[in-house]
């Protein structure tokens, strides 16, 4: 799905467009006495944008929690899905050049799932899906490009003793993460920001060098949670172009939390609606839009009278 | 000036082997945030496995450093899975009781099984002096120095270089975020102590070797704390440089002054370095906000 001549694929999925790649079924969250999800069912399809909407406090990052394993659910079950390779290797093993075979090769596949719910977060990441944080959760000390290379954290491999007196392999391969991480910085355009402590940065840009680092995991799923919280109109446009950029052009399969309904309708190929914990609606952005409890949960019944 | 010589050498090389005992205290500190008043017990500790190791079992040397660095790491791990891990989300001071109790027992543990006889190590290295600069200086503190500072910068290395080295300044930093770009936290909380029983076991050698294998070893280890306040609790090159000057202020006061004084001196640094500088020379300021 390369349409640039970028030399890395980023997209770590090996599921086929249009076949579903994340299922989450009858997920329940509790908190003590609070439900904070109830019987959550929908499906993610490789190759789209699927938006995530609802009111505050609907549930929607606690779903996302869910699946980057930081939450453990009450009930359900959340399973991501990988095509079985020639080689029998398990999700996430697969070298690139190998995945992008598997994910254009038409011939009928054999199709394997991972459950996710009771995998620890750093285990869910190494299987390939990686997320964004509502209120940024950067490495502020360390830069830009520190952050980025921390992205690659997963895919490197290497010997204690080689990479402490930074002997020849650990050496290539920095260079072929640094490639790799170069890539991102040129996508999301964060070129002048490579050797800046992200602390000091303004807040935009913090949430692009977000989604870089989570770019960086070659993510065979992407979650972000709120990527344009707290902008304005003009910052809004730019990072639904970024997102954009990320799906079209690296062909990364997402999960997308939301408040603003314009960008929402604009970028998504599919939405989910939450409103107290329970799916209400789910469906193409238009099908949403015109349904009657989406808009009372969203202006009220007095809207629909 | 032979004197001066004399007591720079003495000054480094004893600063280097507290910079090491120094060093694994921060590494914990850093990534888990826990503060170790054991660490001096883990010097303690270091250096008589190493005595039963080459001394009681007659092991060659190197088979003795091994079976030395083996037991640190797994003490270390121990102590992480099983004291410290069961503390996460408990208040700063409980957790800081716990590693007082853990100092404590082991050094029960180590006079419970040799006593409080001091035990005398052969030497390491050769014991001729040396003339530098015309001051004469034992060769064996020159070794000293050259070993803990080979250590030394292979440990910053490995911090500042490798992959694992960045996954614990990543934990230090944030680590949810950390875990969502597939570090295992666990694992770096595993990691640094053991690493931190690798410094404290090579510091308690060394230690051992340029005085004898005691259980004043530990008070040697309690100087870590006027380093790690001088040099601030979460840097690394300020634990060498506080390392060295902790050590050469000792060795100067002692010589030029008074040695009774030379073993008070570090605290009193200590004590003027929290009421001007609480976070250190080199350390992060840090302004809390209630």
């Amino acid at each position: 799905m390369r349409t640039r001549a970028y030399r890395h694929s980023l997209n770590g999925s090996t599921m086929p467009p249009g076949q579903p790649l994340l299922q989450v079924s009858d997920l329940s969250l509790r908190f003590g006495g609070v439900r904070a999800l109830s019987d959550v069912s929908f499906t993610v399809t490789s190759g789209t944008i699927h938006a995530v909407i609802g009111p505050n406090g609907a549930g929607k990052s606690s779903l996302l929690n869910c699946v980057s394993g930081l939450y453990k659910p009450t009930e359900g079950e959340i399973v991501l899905r990988h095509v079985v390779g020639e080689t029998g290797r398990r999700l996430g093993e697969h070298s690139p050049e190998e995945r992008e075979r598997l994910a254009t090769d038409a011939s009928p596949h054999e199709y394997a799932s991972r459950t996710l719910t009771r995998l620890s977060p750093n285990r869910v990441a190494r299987l390939g899906v990686a997320r964004s944080f509502q209120n940024i959760e950067l490495f502020e000390h360390l830069t830009v490009l520190e952050n980025m290379m921390l992205g690659r954290h997963i895919h490197m491999r290497q010997n204690v003793f080689s990479a402490m007196l930074w002997l020849g392999p650990a050496r290539r391969q920095e260079i072929e993460h640094r490639e790799i991480v170069e890539e991102i910085i040129d996508l999301l355009q964060l070129q002048a920001y490579r050797k800046k402590p992200v602390g000091t940065l303004a807040y935009g840009i913090q949430k692009r060098v977000e989604l870089g680092r989570a770019l960086a995991l070659q993510p065979a799923l992407l979650l972000l949670d709120e990527p344009m919280a707290g902008m304005n109109a003009e910052e809004k446009e730019d990072m639904a172009r970024y997102i954009l950029d990320v799906h079209e052009l690296a062909g990364v399969s997402m999960v997308l939390i939301e408040h603003d309904m314009n960008v929402v309708m604009d970028i998504s190929n599919r939405v989910t609606v939450l409103d107290f914990g329970r799916v209400i609606a789910d469906g193409t952005p238009a099908e949403v839009m015109a349904d009657p409890q989406v808009i009372e949960a969203y202006l009220g019944t007095e809207a629909v009278r | 000036m032979s004197t001066f010589v004399t007591l720079v050498i003495f000054g480094l090389s004893e600063g280097a082997i507290l910079a090491l005992a120094a060093l694994g205290f921060v590494l914990i500190y850093k990534a888990t945030g826990v503060i170790n008043f054991a660490q001096g017990e883990f010097l303690l500790m270091g250096a008589y496995t190493f005595y039963t190791a080459w001394v009681i079992f007659q092991l060659p040397l190197i088979v003795a450093l091994i079976i030395g660095i083996v037991i640190a790491v797994i003490v270390g791990g121990i102590v992480e899975r099983f004291i410290l891990r069961p503390m996460v989300g408990q208040s700063h001071i409980s957790v800081i009781m716990v590693t007082i109790g853990l100092a404590g027992l082991l050094s029960a543990l180590v006079q419970m099984f040799y006593g409080t006889q001091p035990r005398a190590m052969p030497a390491l290295f050769p014991t001729n002096s040396v003339s530098v600069l015309g001051g004469a200086v034992p060769a064996n503190r020159l070794w000293v120095l050259l070993i803990a500072a080979i250590v030394l910068t292979l440990l910053t290395l490995f911090f500042q270089k490798s992959k694992h080295g960045i996954a614990m300044r990543a934990v230090a930093d944030d680590q949810q975020a950390a875990m969502t770009v597939g570090i295992s936290v666990r694992r770096v909380f595993a990691m640094s102590w053991g690493l931190a029983a690798i410094s404290a076991l090579i510091a308690g050698i060394l230690l051992a070797d340029v005085t004898a294998v005691e259980m004043n070893i530990v008070s040697f280890g309690l100087l870590v704390f006027p380093v790690v306040i001088l040099g601030g609790l979460d840097s690394v090159p300020g634990t060498i440089v506080g390392g060295l000057t902790i050590g050469l202020l000792t060795a100067f006061v002692s010589g030029y002054l008074d040695p009774g004084l030379a073993e008070v001196i570090p605290y009193i640094v200590l004590v003027l370095i929290l009421l001007v500088r609480p976070y250190g020379v080199f350390g992060e300021k840090r302004i809390e906000r209630v």
